[in-house]
């Protein structure tokens, strides 16, 4: 595979994650109670 | 006729080859498993730390809106649930007061000085002190005095994350002044009193978070109106609480 394209493929796939983390997956741990500043 | 007494051809080269192979792929996979749950803690920090802070920002934007024209009244009705601001239950923590709905700006000042202490915007002070109140915003308990009524008007805020309304609570000194306004354009400022305790600067107080009594009516005995402003202490850690007195001037 092209080298240029699998590096956009890794960007857009770690764009994607980080995305989905920002966007629900540490929302819901701060809701379920886990917060190391303790709400500080 | 193999002899016994002769090893199998390639038994002892192709058996550690292949454990090798496996305790490097092993090794490898939970060296990955670290790397990524580094990553995964990081990135979770900087989304606590920071990207909340957007979140927090874009109400404040909104609230903010809310209270354009300072000094004028406003009777629009969002303030409170099917009652008017100037409903006389208002002032007591009225259940009717929706959770995270803006009441009023906290400004602070410096007397005879231009220097900007603790934030350098107005802060819109939300209803409420629930988790997802003051992720809108420092957070009015319920059930303590409104903003000028007798009694003791306490206000909670976020030290670190959510905007990090009270980041700089400790700049605060004795003889500062808060400013908070209403929605109808009542304003009322409170000096910041010249007490201490807990090893803190002067004005300011640190306690355990189980002394509830800083929520009392009239925890210092002032004896009159009074506000209190309570966030985590140290930064980053909610091990203490810092705590500011401040009574009603004008």
């Amino acid at each position: 595979m092209n080298k240029l394209v699998r590096t956009l493929l890794i960007a857009l796939v770690a764009v994607g994650v980080v995305t989905v983390l920002f966007t629900w997956v540490f929302p819901w741990i701060t809701e379920m109670g886990f917060d190391p500043t303790m709400g500080g | 006729m193999t002899d016994p007494l002769q090893p199998l051809p390639d038994t002892p080269e192709v058996a550690p080859a292949a454990r090798a192979g496996a305790t490097t792929m092993l090794v490898r996979s939970v060296g990955w498993l670290f790397i990524s749950a580094g990553a995964f803690l990081l990135l979770y920090l900087v989304w606590l730390l920071w990207i909340t802070g957007f979140e927090t920002g874009a109400a404040q934007e909104d609230l903010l809106g809310e209270f354009e024209g300072f000094g004028q009244a406003d009777t629009s009705g969002d303030l409170l649930a099917g009652a008017s601001d100037d409903d006389p239950t208002l002032g007591d923590g009225d259940a009717t007061l929706l959770d995270g709905t803006g009441i009023a700006v906290m400004e602070f000042e410096r007397p005879g000085s231009d220097e900007s202490i603790v934030r350098d915007k107005p802060v819109v002070i939300v209803e409420g002190t629930s988790v997802g109140a003051l992720q809108r915003g420092p957070g009015h308990y319920v059930n303590t005095a409104m903003p000028g009524q007798d009694g003791n008007f306490v206000v909670a805020g976020h030290r670190t994350t959510y905007g990090a309304p009270f980041y700089n609570l400790e700049e605060i000194a004795p003889g500062d002044l808060i400013h908070v306004t209403m929605k109808n354009g009542d304003r009322f400022t409170y000096s910041v009193l010249d007490d201490s305790s807990g090893g803190a600067a002067a004005g300011q107080h640190i306690i355990r978070p189980t002394e509830t009594w800083v929520l009392d009516r009239d925890p210092v005995g002032v004896g009159g109106p009074m506000l209190t402003l309570t966030t985590c202490h140290p930064r980053f850690s909610a091990t203490y609480r810092l705590i500011v007195f401040a009574e009603l001037v004008s």
